[in-house]
């Protein structure tokens, strides 16, 4: 179990981005990451993974220090080195049971051309299998669905669900609301930094219906005031 | 419009400076003044003004052909052969300045005609899409001689073998670690992303001297032949490629170090730019690398700090 006691973040200035935020995660469960765009979301998956220190609080697993070496993230942009190639990116993670190729199938990327030739999903793709051959506990996805076609948006739904069949923890963050409501156990709702729900599957009807009235109601306000 | 493109540039080398120290910035200023100074004299006499125009050139085309922003250029601005040939004849205006008062002043408009044939009709290379180069004797770990030598695979190769079939020419062997120690200077300019970082899961001490171990074998296997045929056509004058490739070394250490003290994910860090040109003092002055070796010491620990950062879950 996870455990993100009391966690404040502020950002030079004194800017707070998370305040006093609590949160428990599940060993074994996919949990979703939502709210607005500069909610903290970002921000908080940069403190749980040490890219950001924060101002106080402590995150615990098993009741001991969270560290690097509990964690596979893929962060939304992915940044590789220029002029290698899929293949050898592939070979600086250090787990020499992983066979690149045959993980390979899912994805059919040309591990052996430069990166720097790659689109935006086949980055993407090779950044996960990065994360599929790091082989960590836990797995922070920041925005996984971005620049997925259709069907490798599904092949990876798959995986995920797979990985959580082998008890890894994984925590999700994406704006699309549908496709994590099909794929979490529970979703938090992130609002000024500060966690305003935490829903079990059965509640994420009923919270998406709510949510999408609010907005709605939000902007036939501004709207209102401005035509 | 070029004129503002060329104001951008200006803010840009602005930045640059500013993002350093002070007495760094006056040392640089000086290492600039001296570096044109030198080039607007040795262009006005005679042996100078014909090969740096033949040299500058080389250069010029070289920056042409790689510049990572002409098709950002092409597609933005309908003026981008003009900024071109305005910035090409910027850096080039100390040599023109010093061949006007040189006996080969006739080579002005020669240079001139070069200048405009390359802003107005060379396209640079586009990056392709194609199978790589493997490369296998690089190991994976040294990323970046892998990236390096791919980038600048056939002038390496092309340097190195002219290196060995002219090894009994004195100079050869010379200018060739010379050059090759340079363009492999360039391998340790961009910080890689954080992702490459963690991978092989090492303590800051141990990637550092992972890095440290993989500069020495990868310029080892460049500058060990040319050493050991150097010696054996020249065995008196041993001593000459050895301090250079001490030299060389020594430098690219430092350049790695400045790369890890301040590192960045996947960023260019602009100090880099300007304590590497800092550096290059060693190469004119080659009496104080004693100085290169201690500011590298102290940029070691600096990069240890640095990493540790990122790095301390794995000790």
């Amino acid at each position: 179990m996870i455990s993100i006691n009391d966690l404040t973040l502020s950002y030079p200035g004194g800017i707070p981005v998370i305040e006093n935020l609590n949160l428990t995660l599940s060993t074994g469960q996919i949990h979703g990451l939502v709210g607005l765009n500069g909610t903290g979301k970002t921000s908080l998956l940069n403190v749980i993974h040490g890219m950001l220190i924060p101002q106080s609080g402590a995150i615990l697993i098993d009741g001991r220090q969270l560290t690097k070496k509990d964690i596979g993230f893929l962060p939304t942009e992915n940044y590789f080195y220029p002029n290698i190639t899929g293949r050898e990116y592939l070979q600086l993670f250090a787990n020499p049971n992983f066979d690149a190729d045959h993980w390979n199938d899912i994805f059919s990327l040309p591990l052996d051309q430069t990166i720097d030739g790659y689109s935006t999903g086949m980055k993407k793709k090779l950044a996960i299998l990065g994360v599929l051959k790091a082989d960590k506990p836990i797995l922070i996805l920041d925005e996984p669905f971005n620049g997925l076609d259709i069907e490798t948006g599904r092949t990876l739904h798959s995986i995920i669900s797979i990985l959580k069949s082998k008890q890894k923890t994984i925590v999700v963050t994406s704006h699309i609301l549908d496709s994590l409501m099909d794929l979490c156990d529970e979703i938090h709702y992130l609002e000024s930094g500060i966690i305003k729900k935490s829903l079990q599957k059965e509640h994420f009807e009923s919270f998406k219906t709510e949510l999408y009235e609010s907005m709605a109601n939000k902007t036939k306000q501004k709207l209102d005031t401005l035509l | 419009m070029v004129f503002t493109l060329l104001q951008l540039r200006l803010n840009q080398v602005r930045r640059v400076i500013s993002g350093v120290t002070w007495y760094y910035q006056i040392v640089l200023l000086f290492f600039l003044l001296w570096a044109v100074a030198g080039l607007v004299i040795k262009a006005s006499q005679p042996e100078g003004s014909q090969s740096l125009p033949v040299l500058l050139a080389l250069i010029l085309a070289s920056v042409h052909w790689m510049r990572p922003d002409y098709q950002f250029l092409r597609n933005y601005f309908e003026n981008y052969r003009v900024l071109c040939l305005s910035e090409y004849l910027i850096l080039s205006t100390p040599l023109l300045a010093g061949l006007m008062f040189s006996p080969s002043w006739y080579l002005i408009l020669p240079y001139l005609i070069f200048l405009i044939g390359l802003a107005y009709l060379v396209k640079p290379k586009r990056k392709s899409a194609g199978r790589a180069r493997k490369l296998k004797f690089i190991p994976d770990a040294y990323f970046e001689w892998k990236s390096g030598i791919r980038k600048y695979f056939y002038p390496m190769a092309i340097l190195w073998l002219l290196g060995l079939v002219f090894s009994f020419q004195m100079g050869a062997a010379i200018v060739v670690i010379f050059l090759l120690g340079l363009l492999s200077l360039g391998f340790y300019d961009y910080c890689e992303p954080v992702s490459i970082l963690i991978a092989p899961q090492q303590s800051a001490t141990a990637y550092l001297q992972h890095r440290i171990k993989g500069l020495f074998l990868m310029a080892g296997i460049f500058y060990l032949p040319l050493l050991l045929l150097f010696c054996i056509f020249h065995p008196t004058h041993w001593y000459i490629p050895t301090v250079l490739a001490t030299v060389m070394l020594s430098y690219q250490v430092y350049a790695l170090m400045i790369k890890y003290a301040f590192y960045a994910p996947q960023t260019k860090s602009s100090k880099n730019t300007v304590l590497l040109s800092l550096g290059a003092l060693v190469l004119v002055l080659p009496f104080i690398l004693p100085a290169i070796w201690v500011l590298t010491i102290r940029l070691y620990f600096q990069s240890i700090k640095k990493l540790s950062f990122y790095l301390h879950d794995f000790h």
